[in-house]
């Protein structure tokens, strides 16, 4: 008799799907009887996913087959055990809310824990956003990832970290295409001084009118 | 925010102004004949030093040659 193992998934009770599950994330090839964790996904009850999740992770396999599966508290607590890859973590976006990324954002901003965040630029609020590049900035990162994400105001106050010396990483060249003209000249004007340069490209006499 | 494109522009008609080529600009600025090319089509913008060298060579102000007006 040639029968298939995948054929008898539905069949199974619910902790032989998840011992099945365990047995794939934990095997190095990531598969049990030609099986991998996408074929046995839909049938885990909801309840061992994140159990699923976490021992797959513990054995550095990707576990984004899961993630349409997984309650929503589930995938917040994924993303808190620091496990997910940051393509995991890219795939993970489409399943949150605009609250639940500006929560982990601020999170990751208040933990000073930077990792794999380029993927919710485009979702975070620029508030919210503002404060991480600051915080990014003042922690010696160069952060011109958030550049087309965060508003005139951030800009302003990053400017203004660059001047006081207080954010060394920054890269003048790839901040200046992004500010506002009179950020741009306050740049320049304090870039030259550094570099003792005349400050004769400045045109200062529109201030005075 | 900065338009490249026109920024590419302004110096590619400075450029002309002066008469010169993208490879006699190039060489004043010290920069590759590419470069002066992927400023002018609005692909790049030109490093601080650069933006500082070409007004001093095109002899306008940051923000002429900026289109910060």
């Amino acid at each position: 008799m040639n029968l298939k193992i995948i054929g008898m998934i539905p069949f199974l009770k619910k902790p032989e799907v998840k011992k099945l599950a365990l047995a794939i994330v934990s095997s190095p090839d990531n598969e049990y009887d030609g099986l991998s964790l996408s074929d046995v996904a839909p049938f885990i009850a909801t309840e061992d996913l994140y159990e699923v999740a976490m021992e797959a992770k513990k054995n550095n396999k990707s576990v984004s087959s899961l993630f349409v599966f997984m309650k929503i508290n589930d995938l917040k607590r994924l993303i808190k055990s620091g496990y997910l890859s940051k393509e995991e973590m890219k795939y993970l976006v489409i399943f949150l809310d605009k609250e639940d990324i500006n929560q982990l954002m601020r999170e990751k901003t208040n933990s000073h824990d930077y990792s794999n965040f380029v993927a919710y630029l485009p979702f975070t609020d620029k508030k919210v956003l503002g404060e991480m590049m600051l915080s990014y900035a003042l922690d010696g990162h160069d952060p011109f990832a958030f550049y087309a994400f965060v508003d005139e105001e951030a800009k302003e106050q990053l400017v203004g970290l660059v001047m006081d010396k207080k954010a060394p990483k920054v890269n003048l060249n790839l901040l200046y295409p992004f500010l506002d003209n009179k950020d741009i000249e306050a740049l320049f004007e304090s870039y030259l001084k550094e570099k003792g340069k005349p400050i004769t490209i400045i045109d200062k006499s529109k201030d005075k009118n | 925010m900065l338009s490249s494109v026109k920024v590419g522009n302004r110096i590619r008609t400075l450029r002309e102004e002066k008469k010169l080529t993208q490879e006699e600009l190039a060489g004043k600025v010290f920069v590759t004949r590419q470069a002066i090319s992927s400023w002018e089509k609005g692909q790049s913008f030109p490093d601080i030093d650069n933006v500082v060298s070409l007004c001093e060579i095109f002899q306008v102000s940051l923000e002429d040659l900026l289109c910060l007006k």
